[in-house]
């Protein structure tokens, strides 16, 4: 799980086009953590990443791990859809139909070189 | 197919001809929560196949004294005692307004439930609120809704901690009870549904899916939306053919801002411009939000989630 604070930092550059896609995806998590700590009124304590092939579309899925006063953890799953062409390659073979593909390493890697 | 209108027997006597949703009386007061049906079928525009499949499944409970008293089918095929469906799909595709519909069309009261009204936050206690629900549900012979019930329908907790976790389970566990014992009709809304508990699967025999429209049914919500009362020059043919992905609530939306600033402006009609523009901010709203969807909602051990946070390269987080 990747910290929040990580994430709410982050300043991705660079003109591959996987450096593109983390730059949305991260721009993308920045928004969905307020949102989503707004929702169920908890904090965010860390997320993830995924990615997910639902036919001639793909998802890429963003998780937030939250817990409450009593213990409870929760695990919200945000989706942003994307086109074809805004997923770098080697990502989208990776995805295959419905089952989903752990990116989490791919996005440290991107944030610590950045 | 022609629909029997002959409502379901209940405590009232039976009537030949389907009560309006207007006429229809609540029974004696039993909680708040207990409606009329603010929608009927001929309200609604829906894919023709999601209507069918509706009909399909509704019609088991409507005419089940017939089919397994009368027609004695049930010597030979179990008589189902509940009926519990789940409308799934994306938001504003007109889930809660079929569950409506469903009450309306069986003449029975609507009780709609918030998962977040029920849940408390002390052990328990959510259980027996969830039973209360089902009692006064029981009593007032309604129809029972569960809106957004993703949560509530997700996987349970497999790896128990803690007390937290062990009532997590014990919620859910009461809710399959209490859908077994149930003689009414349950429906829930989603957004997702594949990482449901594989107990509701079985407990949930129809799973609806509600699809956005397509190109006749966005110009059937247009022409439905903007009626002949309404002034417009819009050419609902080229707006059906370009808009795909919009909701019919999407539509229901962009036509009442467009009217509003139609109105505002002092203009005789709503020009095609206006309404594109009103879809268009509706379409930025939702990149803004990024898609925002939230596909998947769930509670999880303190286990999986610290197995999570320790899963990266470098190790703990």
């Amino acid at each position: 799980m990747i910290a929040v604070a990580l994430i709410l930092g982050a300043i991705i550059v660079g003109a591959s086009v996987i450096s593109r896609y983390w730059d949305k995806i991260v721009d993308f998590m920045k928004k969905a953590i307020y949102r989503v700590q707004a929702r169920i009124d908890r904090v965010v304590q860390g997320c993830r990443v995924a990615i997910r092939r639902l036919g001639d579309r793909f998802q890429t899925l963003t998780k937030y791990y939250s817990k409450n006063e009593q213990g409870r953890w929760r695990e919200t799953v945000v989706a942003k859809e994307m086109d074809k062409s805004e997923v770098p390659e080697k990502y989208r073979d990776f995805a295959a139909l419905e089952d989903e593909f752990d990116l989490t390493p791919e996005l440290e890697l991107q944030l610590h070189s950045a | 197919m022609p629909i029997d209108p002959t409502p379901i027997k209940r405590r009232d006597p039976p009537r030949d001809e389907p009560q309006k949703v207007e006429d229809q009386k609540a029974p004696a007061a039993v909680g708040s929560l207990v409606e009329r049906p603010k929608y009927r079928f001929s309200d609604m525009i829906l894919a023709e196949e999601t209507l069918q499949e509706i009909q399909d499944a509704i019609s088991v409970f409507q005419f089940r004294e017939k089919l397994f008293v009368e027609w004695k089918l049930a010597n030979v095929i179990k008589s189902p005692a509940n009926m519990c469906l789940d409308f799934y799909g994306e938001p504003g595709t007109g889930k809660s307004m079929a569950a409506n519909a469903v009450a309306a069309q069986l003449g029975i009261p609507i009780m709609r439930v918030d998962y977040a009204d029920i849940e408390s936050k002390y052990v328990g206690e959510t259980s027996k609120n969830l039973t209360k629900l089902f009692d006064r549900a029981s009593a007032g012979n309604a129809l029972l809704l569960f809106d957004e019930a993703d949560a509530l329908l997700s996987r349970r907790v497999t790896e128990m901690s803690s007390v937290t976790d062990v009532s997590v389970n014990q919620t859910r566990s009461v809710l399959l009870t209490l859908l077994d014992r149930f003689s009414g009709i349950v429906i829930f809304t989603t957004n997702f549904i594949s990482n449901y508990d594989p107990a509701f699967l079985r407990r949930i025999p129809y799973h609806i899916h509600f699809p956005l429209p397509d190109e006749a049914g966005r110009l059937a919500l247009l022409r439905h939306y903007l009626s002949d009362t309404v002034p417009n020059t819009i050419d609902f043919a080229q707006v059906a053919r370009d808009r795909r992905g919009i909701s019919g609530a999407d539509i229901a939306n962009a036509t009442l801002t467009a009217a509003l600033r139609t109105a505002r402006a002092g203009l005789a009609s709503m020009s095609q411009a206006e309404f594109e523009a009103a879809l268009d901010r509706i379409a930025r709203s939702k990149r803004d939000n990024s898609g925002w969807s939230v596909v998947e909602e769930r509670e999880v051990s303190e286990r999986y989630a610290v197995s999570q946070i320790e899963k990266t390269r470098g190790g703990t987080v």
